[in-house]
């Protein structure tokens, strides 16, 4: 047991943080919902049904959306893209998908490697896409949660104001939605881009994500 | 291993944000049939005990006097429930002599707003709970 959770303390710390945080997140929205409910005319609702409100839905899933974009778009983006002098990012010369021999397929997979890395054809192709593949599927899953669930919130709050609710199609060319979206996108979006930037100058003794902390500025994919 | 949870769980929200509206449809439709009939009845006991506390304390307020005798001078005729939307704990139903609102309260589903009539900015405006 102790040997099992120093070998996955990052997937238990941060599965744990999820679910007291997404706990607190109920707690908190419960609170708020109820108090809107009153001011509204409505009824208050106890917290397990709380849990089962479009309202607690959206809120959950706009803010997954994001951060599954977050990790799609940068697993993707660097691909292509360099950040001289950043751990996060890989030397100028190897930018693209890179040759078969650094990335170990297909003949040149050791006996260690996944079996979809040493197969070919089609199941190396999507072996070798599968961590994109899976972040963008959740994303757009996300997305779409958030599409519905909004749409739910947003004509309950229409009708509350005694005005039309609107369709599916309508909802996501709305203002709402699209706010919903890019708050969460933009702040992503710089948090990602700062990380890039400071890991170039910035260090962390210890940590993967930084340099050793020795290590010139201009020096690209080190980690330490 | 997480990220499939994580899947599992956005895939049931997605399922589960339509689930038992059916049944609700068919409830607030009800309570705005027996509204309007109420009011077509001139029977304003009835229509009253079907208001939403909010539209009630309201109408009396404005009324200066009990809702039943308040409501007798609203001009809403009676109609037939032509279709509802049901949306949260809210619902829309559009009658041949104008549009409902209703509100979803611990006692059931109370009309907020009647004989409202769609203005051209999208707004309704109301006769009652306005």
């Amino acid at each position: 047991m102790k040997r099992f959770l120093r070998d996955n303390g990052l997937s238990v710390a941060f599965g744990l943080s999820f679910l007291g945080a997404l706990v607190g997140q109920a707690i908190a929205g419960h609170a708020d919902f109820n108090h809107r409910q009153v001011l509204g005319g409505g009824q208050p609702v106890p917290f397990w049904n709380f849990l089962t409100t479009s309202d607690f839905a959206v809120d959950v899933a706009e803010n997954w959306q994001s951060e599954y974009l977050q990790f799609f778009l940068y697993i993707l983006a660097t691909v292509w893209l360099v950040q001289r002098g950043s751990p996060e990012s890989k030397h100028p010369d190897e930018i693209g998908h890179e040759s078969d021999e650094k990335q170990r397929v297909g003949r040149h997979a050791t006996a260690r490697s996944p079996n979809w890395a040493r197969a070919g054809g089609w199941r190396t192709a999507v072996f070798s896409r599968s961590l994109c593949i899976v972040m963008g599927g959740l994303f757009l899953l996300s997305w779409l949660a958030q599409s519905i669930a909004g749409l739910s919130a947003f004509n309950a709050e229409q009708l509350s104001q005694l005005t039309d609710p609107v369709s599916w199609a309508q909802y996501v060319a709305s203002a709402d939605f699209w706010n919903r979206s890019l708050q969460n996108w933009q702040s992503e979006f710089l948090a990602i881009g700062s990380m890039a930037v400071f890991s170039v100058y910035l260090r962390q003794r210890g940590s993967p994500e930084s340099k050793p902390v020795g290590t010139p500025h201009d020096t690209t994919e080190q980690s330490g | 291993m997480l990220i499939y949870r994580l899947g599992v769980v956005a895939v049931l929200i997605i399922l589960c944000v339509g689930c038992g509206t059916g049944q609700r449809e068919t409830d607030s439709a009800a309570v705005a049939t027996d509204f309007l009939a109420a009011m077509g009845d001139g029977d304003t006991r009835v229509a009253c005990a079907l208001l939403a506390t909010d539209t009630r304390e309201s109408l009396e307020y404005s009324g200066g006097g009990p809702c039943t005798s308040s409501l007798g001078s609203v001009d809403i005729a009676g109609g037939a429930v032509e279709g509802v939307e049901v949306w949260g704990d809210r619902a829309q139903a559009r009658a041949s002599t104008g549009t409902l609102f209703l509100v979803e309260l611990n006692v059931g589903w109370r009309v907020a707003a009647a004989g409202c009539t769609r203005a051209t900015d999208g707004t309704y405006d109301c006769l009652l709970g306005a």
